[in-house]
């Protein structure tokens, strides 16, 4: 199903390029198209100081984006996988200019010579690297700054200019002007007014609570009730706790912090204690332990004081004896795999789906200014690609639900929204199953939930969108019976696009 | 508890010393009313004299902060749950709860516990004693901490810029409550554009504020963030100082008494600001009640001396008798409804009700005109939420607007009162010729009107919910100031309603229906809340104009005594013979003397009040 899917938007993006008389309008598909082969553009946006640069930097697994203390990304910046190191000024007159860097400890060192920041329209950094290869990250200026730099995050999403196909929307505490953010990024949406690209992310989770040692599970609360609560739910997929910093300070521990982290557990209860008081304190105040100053204002930056907390705590009581272990656990703590599952499963295995969207909505805005056959033939095209890809109903009616338009009671709901693939996209993961699950198992589950959504599709009391909305419940279900017969074991449904791998 | 940051008690010790004196002294020379005048000014002195008023963000650790100043447990705080509800902290003199409900219905004895949650907005509430509103508008807490003792009345707010409608307004509904200002904003992030709006809103007020950058013990970088800080607070243009503290350190060396982590906490220099704030307002109202006991006693002296020297010389008695009767027929002018003062007062105060009663229906009309325009922009099933806090918070800025200008139309209706009432009583009790006496009583009203009291009002910048309760802070000592002006018309209008299940559920009704539907609720919400303001607003005056005739009435009163028992005294002086008035004179020399005492010591305490430190 795919390749057809994607091919058909292609051709539709090619034609509409032939057809229109818009300069404007042809480069703009053009770029679609290109995009179309490109990763994923996830951007990572929030207010400032919510930890988007620290964010990029643990998922990109090095020390890209600066993350001072300050408002320090005032220029929209993009992390792509690349074939060499490069980074390109792209100007607001398109200009393109080669910006010479330098790889820094804490972050790249750009050198800007002569280059106005204020006529930058983006910078771009190519980086070959792994964490790269299936998305590409925008980090972005905070919102509600002083600097006002926020707008040009704000002109990013709300417009298509910036190519964004994904969201991840971090915020400390859930904020009014975020869900403004947001709306205008859901907005943008027109083809299905919804939160499906966009992820919820309860950053800086290590400072919730005074970076006590639950802090990770008081955060984990409250990412919670955020994800619950109806305004957000129509906005954003899920919100998810990560404390990034803690995640990029376990990607890079060495075995120097590992000693010093070691160093601080053997000391006495008191006398750590007494340091862990405040930053302050643990970064210049003498103390008996055995660790000079600079060491541990190092071990701070790196770490922040939740991780030192943790990683001493780990190493006195949880039995961890070596620095691989350390940072394996420090990471599995930060949130950060949940966060990667999302991003790799949730957006790029529906990246195909996702794309062909945000082509469809250009196409949508384009399409009313061209003229002529060809036009109208753009116009039918998409039309008929809107209406019969049962993917796009799949995501309209998931948006549906998550904004109330189409209301079911509770245990329906959380049934539809997993068989909608809203939690895990894989044939078993709608269907509530094993991973382990044979192949007869997924299918006589899936026709059983064929059945019962038939079922509810056929009463007469429904309101006709709800008919409507279990009638492709049961094509869900009965895509995924199909799917498992025709294709053998761990094929994909119809609707379900992407790799398994 | 520390000692730490405790200003002296002492100026308000002398005053209560003297005022034990002064109605002493009332009850001895049969002056009943002034003695029960000096009971009055003598809860006033004991009244918590300054509101500070804790506002943020939400989760900026403004309930941590107040616990630490205080070091006590006193409002919850939760990682994740905010401040729902406003918490006024004041002197008690044992740890206790009460709740206050719209209409000013107080549950008092609350339990601590059940306090705590109600801040919270924790649902499992008793109901209150109204049916409809589930959380009440204010919670009241007094507990026994020196620095409350000072006068000193800490207020938490729930955070701005959250989800919950009702909060940023419950915010700005309790500014104007405000002695000063304390702006929380945590070491994580710099000022942000919303804190810099709410600052502008609070300058515009006029009332001294601060910055406390709270949570250093957290962040690395926070001596770096307040540097960052202060530039963006210059930059917009406000000069006010900046506190990083940390609260968790402070709470710490509480509890280990390390001096050494006190001053780490940074909470030194912020807790000699507040107690220079209570010590200053403390000290306004003691050179006030001074004032006001040194009124008293020269009048007492001017009776005294007026005898004297009837009895010193008794041939030139039928001169100062004339001049005595005289000044009583002074005095009974400004009694009886046909005075100046009470004519002006009553024009004026018509006047004033019709002017704020158009001044509240063209805010209302310009507010609903401004809400059309939005929802004619919004698909109200959707954006509904946000629509509704828009309206709440510009409901509470009108509000707050036209309560401001009712405020200082009383303001300047009780100057013009006490210039009239000065000008007519001029003389009324001048009849002494005691060189420095002469005429000192007819000033009395007028300086206890004019000096004492309303410049320091005006002065506070705008204390006008307070005002306008019934002129509570202009004549009188009404308990639970706070509690009464936070269960303000603005917060009870804030606990409407306004229809906003039924527009949820129109999820099929086409767009144009639900929108004029939107429209006629918002409609009905304004009417209900003009209802209620205009009700508030009838009944503030009236009760105002009650305040001031009864109070210039008294003084009128007392003048009339004053003038009518030097004249008694005055004329039985010169009827008495010889040795009586031997006797007699040598009696009034000494009461002469010992009024003159008196009158010194009030005199210099009120000198010492007056010195602000």
């Amino acid at each position: 199903m795919t390749a057809p899917l994607l091919a058909r938007v292609a051709n539709l993006l090619r034609q509409a390029g032939e057809v229109t008389t818009i300069d404007r309008h042809r480069e703009r598909l053009a770029r679609a198209a290109a995009r179309l082969d490109a990763p994923l553009q996830v951007a990572v946006a929030g207010r400032v100081k919510a930890g988007k640069s620290t964010l990029v930097n643990a998922l990109a697994g090095e020390p890209l984006a600066p993350t001072d203390s300050g408002e320090c990304t005032r220029i929209v910046t993009s992390y792509a996988d690349g074939l060499g190191y490069a980074v390109t000024a792209r100007m607001g007159d398109g200009q393109r200019h080669s910006l010479p860097f330098m790889r820094g400890e804490e972050a790249l060192q750009i050198e800007f010579g002569g280059v106005d920041l204020d006529v930058v329209d983006r910078l771009e950094v190519e980086w070959p690297s792994a964490a790269l290869r299936r998305t590409t990250l925008l980090d972005t200026p905070g919102i509600e700054g002083l600097s006002g730099a926020g707008s040009r995050s704000e002109e990013l999403l709300a417009e298509d200019r910036g190519g964004v196909d994904a969201v991840i929307y971090l915020l400390r505490h859930l904020h009014g002007s975020d869900l403004r953010f947001l709306e205008g990024f859901a907005q943008r949406d027109r083809l299905t007014q919804g939160p499906a690209a966009a992820v919820g992310v309860l950053s800086r989770a290590d400072e919730v609570g005074s970076a006590r040692l639950d802090a990770m599970t008081s955060a984990t609360r409250i990412a919670n009730r955020y994800g619950e609560d109806d305004r957000v739910r129509r906005l954003c997929h899920t919100v998810v706790p990560v404390a990034g910093l803690l995640a990029f300070g376990a990607s890079r521990m060495q075995q120097s912090d590992f000693r010093a982290l070691s160093t601080l557990a053997q000391a006495g209860t008191d006398e750590a204690g007494a340091l862990l008081l405040s930053v302050d304190r643990f970064t210049a105040a003498p103390s008996e332990i055995d660790l000079d100053t600079t060491t541990r204002a190092a071990l701070i930056d790196r770490f922040g004081l939740y991780g030192v907390r943790l990683g001493m705590s780990l190493i006195r009581h949880g039995g961890v004896r070596t620095a691989p272990a350390l940072a394996e656990e420090l990471r599995r703590r930060s949130g950060l795999d949940q966060l990667r599952t999302i991003v790799h499963e949730r957006f790029a295995m529906r990246a195909d789906v996702l794309k062909a969207r945000a082509a469809l909505t250009l196409l949508d805005e384009v399409s009313p200014d061209l003229a002529g056959r060809g036009g109208a033939e753009v116009r039918r095209g998409v039309e008929e690609l809107q209406s019969g890809e049962h993917v796009f109903r799949e995501l309209a009616l998931l948006d549906a639900l998550r904004t109330g338009v189409v209301q079911l009671p509770g245990g329906d709901l959380r049934d539809a929204e997993r068989l909608l693939g809203d939690i895990d996209a894989s044939p078993w993961g709608r269907l509530a199953l094993d991973p382990d699950a044979d192949d007869a198992e997924v299918r006589a589950m899936a026709l059983q939930a064929a059945r019962r959504w038939r079922i509810r599709a056929d009463d007469p009391l429904n309101p006709r969108e709800l008919t409507r909305a279990c009638e492709v419940l049961a094509r869900s279900a009965e895509g995924l019976a199909t799917a498992t017969t025709s294709t053998g074991p761990r094929g994909s449904a119809e609707g379900y696009l992407g790799d398994t791998a | 508890m520390d000692n730490r940051g405790q200003g002296s008690a002492a100026p308000t010790d002398d005053a209560m010393a003297l005022l034990g004196l002064a109605r002493q002294a009332a009850v001895a020379y049969d002056r009943p009313e002034q003695a029960e005048r000096m009971a009055a000014l003598r809860r006033r002195l004991e009244e918590p004299a300054v509101q500070i008023v804790v506002v943020g963000e939400f989760k900026q650790g403004k309930s941590t902060l107040i616990n630490a100043l205080l070091g006590a447990q006193v409002c919850p705080v939760d990682d994740d749950v905010a401040t729902a509800v406003p918490t006024v902290v004041r002197f008690g003199h044992r740890a206790a709860a009460s709740f206050v409900w719209p209409g000013e219905i107080r549950t008092p004895d609350v339990e601590l516990a059940l306090a705590a949650a109600a801040v919270t907005g924790a649902p499992q509430l008793p109901p209150g004693p109204a049916a409809e509103p589930t959380s009440p508008t204010l919670v009241e807490i007094t507990l026994e901490r020196e620095l409350l003792a000072m006068g000193l009345t800490l207020i938490d707010t729930p955070g701005i810029g959250g989800l919950g409608a009702v909060h940023t307004a419950r915010a700005v509904a309790s500014l104007p409550l405000a002695d000063g200002v304390l702006l929380v904003s945590d070491s994580s992030a710099d000022l942000t554009m919303s804190e810099i709006a709410f600052l502008r809103r609070v300058a515009s007020m006029g009332c001294p504020m601060a910055l406390v950058q709270s949570k250093t013990d957290l962040f690395v970088g926070w001596r770096e963030m307040a540097e960052r800080n202060r530039g963006h607070l210059l930059d917009a243009g406000f000069d006010m100082t900046l506190y990083p503290v940390s609260s968790a350190l402070r709470l710490h060396a509480l509890a280990s008494g390390d001096p050494a982590l006190h001053d780490e906490s940074g909470f030194q220099p912020l807790i000699t600001r507040l107690t220079q704030l209570a010590g200053g307002a403390k000290a306004d109202v003691v050179a006030a009640v001074a004032e006001d006991v040194a009124g008293f006693v020269d009048a007492l002296l001017t009776s005294f001396l007026a005898e004297k020297s009837i009895l010193a010389d008794p041939e030139g008695s039928a001169v100062l008798i004339a001049e005595l009767g005289e000044a009583q027929q002074r005095a009974d002018r400004l009694r009886g409804a046909a005075a100046r003062w009470t004519q002006a007062m009553v024009d004026s105060y018509a006047d004033l009700a019709s002017d704020a009663d158009h001044d509240l229906r063209l805010r209302m009309r310009r507010l609903c005109a401004e809400a059309d325009e939005r929802i004619d922009d919004l698909d109200p099933r959707t954006d509904w939420d946000p629509f509704e806090a828009w309206v709440h918070e510009r409901v509470a800025e009108e509000i707050f607007d036209h309560y401001r200008m009712v405020h200082e139309q009383t303001l300047s209706i009780a100057g013009r009162l006490a210039g009239l009432f000065d000008v007519d009583g001029a003389g009324a009790l001048a009849g002494a010729k005691d060189g420095d006496m002469a005429g000192a009583l007819g000033q009395v009203a007028a300086a206890m009107v004019v000096d004492g009291e309303l410049p320091s009002l005006m002065g506070k910048g705008l204390s006008l919910l307070r005002g306008s309760y019934g002129g509570v802070l202009m004549f009188g000592t009404v308990g639970g100031l706070a509690g009464l002006a936070l269960a303000n018309p603005v917060s009870v209008a804030l606990g409407l309603l306004m229809g906003r299940r039924s527009l949820k559920e129109e999820q099929v009704r086409a767009l144009v229906g639900v929108r004029s539907q939107a429209k006629g609720s918002v409609r009905r919400f304004v009417d209900e809340v003009s209802f209620f303001v205009g009700k508030d607003q009838r009944d503030t005056l009236r009760l105002q104009q009650r305040h001031l005739r009864e109070h210039f009435a008294a003084l009128a009163e007392s003048m009339h005594r004053e003038a009518s028992m030097g004249l008694a005294a005055a004329k039985s002086a010169a009827d008495a013979d010889g040795s009586m008035r031997a006797r007699r004179l040598a009696d009034v020399t000494a009461e002469i003397e010992r009024v003159r005492v008196l009158r010194d010591r009030a005199l210099k305490v009120a000198a010492a009040g007056g010195t602000r430190p």
